[in-house]
């Protein structure tokens, strides 16, 4: 593996090995360990606020619920336009705690099988349909109205409920037979199919992608570099072609083709502070006499 | 009295010696900014600067009337028709976000934002 030019390629290259546990730590912010609680506010990552420890409020279900208020949801838009637009879909491959249940069960699965590529357009659907117009239309009391059919709030908030009101003794308010099914669904899918949920149906998931082309942090490809050999494409877990198109609106931006053996292939900020990010060492191998023999 | 920076940023440093270039511009908060791709700093700052304002007016300027049911007119959030609902006021959209992620706001017949919910605990916290 090439050696990681710049600083922030550095810093990236030293925690890709332990994304997991950085995803982990992003858990002491979504949820309510630190005893910071604030729905007012979005967070940019999926997470329902309706789980009994969520900090923040989900953009989503913002939306959505604003959709069928009839209102604009500002402070939502406002913060994906800031918090996406600086890293985009960084979110997804390093904060999301959705993406983490998702991750984790992957690597319990013994053999994972490959989805489409056009199924990533689905998002899209999802986004007009479930979030924007049906609630616009019909309200949050229709049955495709996001919330309604979203795994993530079926198992971070509806799940600790039911259990919550057993052990209670409380009578149980199940949820919708289609809120089961999904969830069942989605539970079985994700040890057969890379994060599914995240590639195929999010719509924050395709709202934070689109913001990888414009995003501050973004992955740059060397032309020069490339030899075509499709190491990257082979590091890639989510049938992405980052040698063609590395901030591919299909990436959730988990860096493994960071691994590029000629280094082709490197994160970059779009404006630089030099003194703050100042180029690394040049490389010097023990093995061999820096100077002339 | 002499001037180190520019003329509107006197407070900056005095152009430093190979940082003349094109790509290279001044800011007072740091020496220099290396542009790396100029259409894609635009474009981010064009949507950051978008979403800042939309943040702040938000937060800090925008402010919606919702109203609440009468006391004893609400059965589990179904507001009846006949019940007159009284001003509760104007809230910011923070709290508005508060109140959604709840389960405890509804647009009535008459287009008003009508709390589904007496007092200040609601009665659920999921809203699905």
């Amino acid at each position: 593996m090439a050696r990681p030019k710049g600083r922030l390629a550095l810093f990236f290259a030293r925690w890709l090995p332990h994304r997991m546990w950085v995803q982990a730590g992003f858990l002491l912010i979504w949820l309510d360990l630190l005893g910071f609680r604030y729905h007012g506010i979005c967070s940019p990552v999926l997470h329902c606020y309706a789980c009994p420890m969520s900090a923040f409020a989900c953009p989503i279900g913002v939306v959505a619920n604003f959709s069928a208020l009839h209102l604009v949801p500002l402070v939502a838009i406002g913060v994906l336009l800031v918090l996406g637009g600086l890293v985009g879909s960084l979110w997804c491959g390093w904060a999301c705690p959705f993406g983490l249940l998702q991750d984790l069960a992957a690597k319990a699965s013994r053999r994972t099988f490959e989805l489409p590529r056009w199924s990533g357009h689905f998002r899209l659907v999802i986004l007009i349909l479930a979030v924007v117009l049906v609630p616009y239309l019909f309200g949050e009391a229709h049955p495709l109205f996001i919330c309604r059919i979203c795994p993530a709030g079926g198992i971070e908030a509806a799940v600790p409920s039911v259990l919550g009101q057993l052990l209670s003794g409380q009578n149980v308010a199940w949820p919708s037979p289609i809120k089961i099914g999904i969830v069942l669904a989605f539970l079985v899918a994700i040890f057969f199919f890379r994060r599914p949920w995240c590639r195929t149906l999010c719509p924050l998931g395709w709202i934070l992608a689109m913001l990888n082309k414009i995003s501050m942090f973004f992955l740059h490809l060397d032309r020069d570099a490339c030899t075509d050999c499709k190491a990257c494409q082979r590091l890639c877990r989510y049938n992405i072609e980052p040698q063609k198109s590395p901030n591919d609106l299909r990436c959730i931006r988990c860096l493994e083709c960071t691994k590029c053996p000629t280094g082709a292939i490197q994160v970059r900020m779009a404006l630089q502070i030099p003194s703050l990010i100042k180029p690394s060492r040049p490389h010097v191998n023990p093995g061999k006499s820096a100077g002339p023999q | 009295m002499e001037v180190d920076g520019a003329w509107w940023c006197p407070w900056s440093s005095k152009p430093a010696q190979g940082r003349e270039g094109p790509g290279w511009v001044r800011f007072p908060f740091a020496s220099a900014i290396l542009v790396m791709d100029k259409a894609r700093v635009y474009i981010w700052l064009a949507s950051s600067t978008a979403g800042l304002i939309l943040l702040g007016y938000g937060i800090f300027a925008r402010s919606v009337m919702i109203y609440e049911p009468p006391a004893g007119t609400h059965v589990g959030g179904i507001i009846p028709a006949f019940s007159e609902p009284a001003p509760y006021g104007a809230v910011p959209e923070t709290r508005l976000i508060l109140e959604v992620s709840r389960g405890g706001l509804t647009r009535d017949d008459a287009g008003r934002l009508v709390k589904t919910y007496e007092g200040d605990r609601p009665p659920k916290a999921c809203p699905t």
